[in-house]
């Protein structure tokens, strides 16, 4: 693949470039097409206002390339009249530092010293015809020039035949189910579109800026600093810098002292902390979605096999691929290695941690999400998942017993810190009371013991049993007398206990209220179980702690009131 | 309920026998169809297995039943004789000889299925 992307360059970077330029004219394309302009005029009127902006841009750019050259001379010598005045200041650091780089520099350059036994040469004319050298002068421009025509061109046809190009992708990714592949296909095309366009607004802006913050200061050349700066900002991370280096070049040379050389330097830094994180989280959104590792990787990976231009490209490409493995199932794997979600999500994080024997860390990860949400969340959304996530590694036997047993201490370590962090509000004057029965193991003894909290967050109490033989705990529980229980159960797994429990109970309890806690997503098996465990007996079943603790502490379950246990 | 069994005759009746006493039961030809059932999501309330069969045994079953958490709260009962030993290995709630006292077997069953 490597190798075809580097071979095939020629072909593949203005195709590229084409599609680029496609895809960033297609919103403005499609807003005119919308407004009922015909597909031809729409695309002479994107043409000739692209023709005018190159040629308007490209005319200043030339005239002040040109005259900047012509000045090239005077101002190197003023730079180096500059820094011989710098190096004149004897003692100090510059001074040192020169002299030192100086004499490392003789030392290297050995050819340097050869210099002056070299045999003189005699430059003879090559013999060429006027017209010839002109050829031979204008033929460099020659293949950017074709090469921006063609690159334009293959643009604009894009941009005339996107409904085929993307009729054949949609055919490419698969026909089976032509309406959803359609629909990402488009949703896709149409992000990576704005995305682009607003890219190149921000750009296009951030240069202009820069442009009249320069004419400001004085800086000669504004215009062609600013359409470098724009176009070097399409460059992660190090185009900015490659942006500043020449205007700040140019002050130094120019104007004496440091003032414009600050001056300049300031204003790309202000301008671009401001775009970075004013703007660009406006008009782009919080986020291209993409990592910046990703990006600087990427930014690598394109300059390596396509030089500046893959440099330039690098950003779009990734996010492309990006977006596009967001919305293909067979290309998920690229957004999982270039987006900028996080590489796990937070109760598999939390989980993967406690395994790792990181608990320090696990516990900082459930105090940061009890400060951003409260107790309740970080319990639902944190460390019953994980506890989840535990007991599915046991079912697959890919955990042993001692390693679950060490998983539920540890979260019932960081479950206990975390409740003595936010202390429950008491009310003693009159608790509701319920009794809660682990249906098996000690994961649900901690399963209740979150609910515990939870409840005492509104001033419910919870008396929890110990885990034990599912016989014993009913007898234990009958025993009590309780008004209302809550029969915790951890899934995935059936509800064999959690049923034995809630048969024997409403046996011996006919008028208690028996609530099942089975924390898990409310889908078709889930509710089987839960229809099964009604019919054993529950009057309720809730799967999580919050619904729970509602149902528990409800209007209708105001009898628990005052209830004792 | 799961009735695990090899023969077709005697899983056949079994299961008549259950749902003619209001029990809703599931069937299996050997422990390998029986895994493979609880696998898909079969969450019995019980199951009652005979212990030689082809493809994988009775034994074996029980072993795969305790060896996963989320089995190990399902009552097992084997319809072939065990010494207490044998049943403390394996931990078999109960075991009874053939051919068998139903009246016995369905006293048992809802004993422990909390009935």
């Amino acid at each position: 693949m490597v190798a075809i992307l580097a071979l095939g360059r020629p072909v593949l970077v203005p195709v590229a470039l084409a599609f680029y330029l496609a895809f960033v004219l297609s919103p403005l394309a499609e807003r005119l097409e919308r407004l009922g302009t015909p597909r031809g005029l729409t695309l002479g009127t994107i043409t000739a206002a692209l023709f005018s902006v190159l040629a308007v841009v490209g005319s200043v750019l030339v005239s002040q390339a040109l005259e900047l050259a012509g000045q090239m001379k005077t101002y190197a010598g003023q730079m180096s009249e500059k820094l011989a005045a710098l190096r004149s200041a004897r003692g100090g650091v510059v001074y040192d530092l020169g002299h030192a780089l100086s004499e490392l520099g003789r030392g290297l350059d050995t050819e340097a010293v050869k210099l002056e036994d070299a045999t003189p040469v005699r430059v003879v004319s090559d013999g060429l015809s006027g017209v010839e050298r002109i050829e031979q002068s204008v033929s460099p421009l020659l293949h950017p020039l074709a090469l921006s025509i063609a690159v334009l061109a293959m643009a604009i046809f894009v941009l005339g035949h996107r409904e085929d190009l993307r009729g054949r992708l949609v055919r490419l990714v698969g026909t089976r189910n032509v309406t959803v592949t359609t629909r990402t296909m488009v949703e896709a095309v149409n992000r990576v579109s704005h995305f682009l366009l607003a890219q190149v607004c921000v750009n296009a802006g951030f240069g202009m800026v820069i442009a009249a913050g320069l004419y400001f200061i004085g800086i000669p050349y504004a215009v062609l600093w600013g359409v470098l700066a724009a176009l070097l900002r399409f460059v992660p991370l190090v185009g900015v810098i490659l942006a500043t280096v020449l205007p700040v070049l140019a002050a130094f040379a120019i104007f004496p002292g440091w003032q414009h050389v600050l001056l300049t330097a300031g204003l790309f830094l202000v301008v671009d902390l401001v775009t970075a994180n004013a703007v660009e989280p406006v008009v782009l959104g919080r986020r291209a979605g993409v990592s910046a590792i990703a990006l600087l990787v990427s930014a690598v990976f394109w300059a390596w096999l396509w030089g500046p231009v893959g440099l330039v490209l690098a950003t779009p490409l990734t996010v492309c691929a990006a977006v596009v493995g967001r919305h293909v199932p067979r290309l998920a794997f690229l957004t999982v290695l270039l987006g900028d979600e996080p590489g796990l999500s937070g109760s598999v994080e939390f989980y993967q941690r406690i395994l790792a024997g990181a608990t320090r860390d696990a516990l900082g990860m459930a105090r940061s999400r009890v400060k951003a949400t409260s107790l309740v969340e970080t319990f639902e959304e944190l460390v019953v998942p994980a506890l989840g996530l535990m007991a599915l590694d046991q079912n697959q036997r890919t955990i042993d017993q001692s390693v679950a047993e060490r998983v539920v201490k540890d979260v019932r370590d960081i479950v206990r810190r975390l409740s003595a962090q936010t202390e429950a509000q008491a009310s003693p004057s009159n608790p509701a009371l319920v009794l809660g029965v682990p249906a098996e193991s000690d994961a649900d003894v901690l399963l209740l013991e979150m609910l515990a909290l939870t409840l005492a967050e509104r001033h419910g109490v919870l008396v929890a049993l110990d885990a034990g033989p599912r016989t014993e705990s009913a007898a234990a529980a009958i025993e009590r007398r309780p008004n209302v229980v809550c029969v915790a159960e951890l899934p995935p797994g059936g509800s064999a206990n959690a049923r034995f429990l809630c048969r024997r109970l409403r046996a011996a309890l006919p008028d208690a209220r028996l609530l099942v806690l089975r924390p898990e997503p409310a889908d078709a098996r889930s509710r089987e179980a839960a229809a099964r465990l009604r019919e054993a007996g529950a009057s309720d079943v809730a799967y999580g702690l919050g619904e729970a603790t509602e149902r528990l502490l409800s209007p209708s379950g105001s009898a628990y009131q005052g209830a004792g246990l | 309920m799961l009735v695990v069994d090899d023969d077709d005759d005697s899983r056949t009746a079994l299961s008549a026998l259950f749902e003619h006493e209001g029990y809703v039961a599931a069937e299996a030809a050997n422990g390998a169809e029986a895994v493979r059932l609880l696998e898909k999501g079969l969450d019995p309330d019980l199951v009652l297995t005979d212990l030689m069969m082809p493809v994988m045994s009775g034994w074996d079953l029980c072993e795969a039943l305790k060896r996963v958490p989320g089995w190990r709260g399902i009552p097992l009962i084997v319809l072939c004789g065990m010494t207490a030993e044998q049943r403390g290995k394996l931990q078999v709630d109960d075991a009874f000889e053939k051919p068998t006292d139903f009246t016995t077997l369905l006293n048992r069953i809802s004993e422990l299925c909390g009935l």
